[in-house]
């Protein structure tokens, strides 16, 4: 044994959970459908991305009919593919809540080398279970309120107060996404600022979110500029 | 008989901002004790590098003037104050110059008493002696020129012989990455027992410069207190 078998060989982890919401009506407007597509060119972008400076793990925990971990959180070069979301179901939010400060909490599933985490919440309606205790929790608790919080709001239904207070980015209180290309532009927007603070010398320093609602996919020269 | 084997190299991070290495170490001995201190500048402060320089200088200051028994908050309040009044000197504003700040102060029979503020740790071969509280992600941390409360330091006292003759201060950039400390230090303690001085500290500087964790981007510090 030399010394260097006592060291981490990864480097340290760059957690990203998706609160997903999956309730029917995400099932309208072609809304579950942009989810996936957003989803799986997250998943590819964060696969392509060196692990130079920080190892960027995705974890993807869906409330809909259920509140389940979709995808446990898995370095994303590991990740092979993303089982497809269906959209059913009321939206257990609370739920969902207590179910990610479980997860930040956890020491073993996020050590405390991991930078700080990413969690982001989309949602197109109203919580229907109670969420103020979940949310409290998980605002106060000792790691899990340390985690950066952004929140979309899908549609003209979301329940904007709601998603307002979860987000803890001053610089970010609420984003919108009025139709189902705006999801994708969303998820293009994080993925871009969380591959920046992956590559960046201090991955704990936010980088800005460039999220352009009514960008046209077919119409972005895709410059890195 | 101790022997004290230091390294201190600047994160391959602060290298590309074009940063100083706001690490510090100092190890001391005298006549009736002896002193070893590590401490860590927080990055995001435009002067720690040298906050950690005084607060290393300002602890042996303070422990060669004040008897072993002192209460733990009246050895604080000393070197706090003296890094203060340093800073005071320099311009620096404590605010400007936050740094963590690990010491170890011994006797010549081994005994030994430790204060520790922010992340860092203390170790030996027969495990972690003094670690930051856990509840936190990596780069989070207090230190002098934010902690104003006894309560956020830890103390403990010791003996070098019961912890296998070696103890180990470290910064974070080398504590977070370790994944079994109790095997680190103890291959630490039985590689170094072997080497001069001159050579010891060649041996450390090359481990921190070449650490095998990928990605890593801290100051990496390190001090061994190795009992003869």
């Amino acid at each position: 044994m030399t010394i260097g078998d006592f060291v981490a060989k990864a480097a340290k982890p760059l957690p990203v959970i998706v609160l997903a919401d999956v309730s029917g009506s995400m099932a309208q407007d072609g809304k579950i459908e942009a989810l996936n597509d957003a989803l799986k060119s997250m998943v590819s972008s964060f696969a392509e991305e060196g692990r130079l400076n920080a190892e960027i793990q995705l974890g993807l925990i869906t409330f809909g009919m259920t509140v389940r971990d979709h995808l446990p959180l898995t370095p994303a070069h590991k990740i092979d593919g993303i089982q497809r979301l269906d959209a059913n179901g009321p939206t257990p939010m609370g739920a969902a809540f207590d179910r990610v400060t479980q997860l930040l909490e956890d020491k073993e599933i996020i050590p405390s080398r991991a930078y700080r985490p990413v969690v982001i919440l989309l949602s197109d309606g109203h919580p229907t279970d109670d969420m103020r205790g979940p949310f409290e929790r998980l605002a106060s608790s000792e790691r899990a309120s340390k985690a950066t919080r952004l929140s979309l709001s899908i549609g003209s239904d979301a329940n904007e107060a709601v998603l307002r207070d979860f987000s803890n980015d001053p610089e970010a209180p609420l984003f919108f996404a009025h139709d189902a290309k705006d999801i994708r532009n969303f998820f293009r927007a994080v993925t871009m600022s969380v591959c920046a603070r992956s590559r960046s010398a201090k991955p704990n320093s936010p980088v800005k979110i460039e999220y352009r609602p009514g960008d046209d996919d077919d119409d972005l020269l895709e410059l890195d500029l | 008989m101790r022997r004290f084997f230091s390294a201190s190299v600047i994160g391959p991070g602060h290298v590309s901002d074009g940063l100083p290495n706001q690490d510090y170490q100092l190890h001391r001995q005298a006549q009736h004790c002896w002193c070893a201190v590590v401490c860590d500048g927080m990055g995001s402060r435009p002067d720690s590098g040298i906050g950690s320089r005084e607060a290393a200088k300002a602890v042996w200051a303070s422990v060669k003037s004040l008897p072993f028994d002192v209460p733990d908050k009246v050895l604080v309040q000393t070197f706090y104050q003296g890094w203060l009044q340093q800073l005071k000197l320099l311009n620096i504003g404590a605010a400007d110059a936050v740094t963590t700040c690990l010491l170890v102060w011994g006797l010549p029979d081994g005994r030994f008493r430790y204060a520790h503020l922010g992340d860092g740790l203390l170790a030996s071969p027969r495990g972690v002696i003094s670690e930051c509280e856990d509840e936190r992600f990596s780069n989070e941390t207090t230190g002098l020129g934010i902690s104003r409360q006894l309560s956020d330091w830890r103390f403990g006292v010791g003996s070098l012989k019961d912890y296998g003759g070696c103890l180990v201060l470290m910064t974070d950039g080398i504590s977070e990455d370790l994944t079994d400390v109790s095997a680190f230090t103890a291959c630490l303690a039985g590689t170094l027992k072997t080497k001069s001085y001159r050579v010891g500290k060649r041996w450390l500087n090359r481990l921190c410069n070449d650490w095998p964790t990928p990605g890593h981007s801290d100051d990496k510090t390190i001090v061994v207190v190795h009992c003869l």
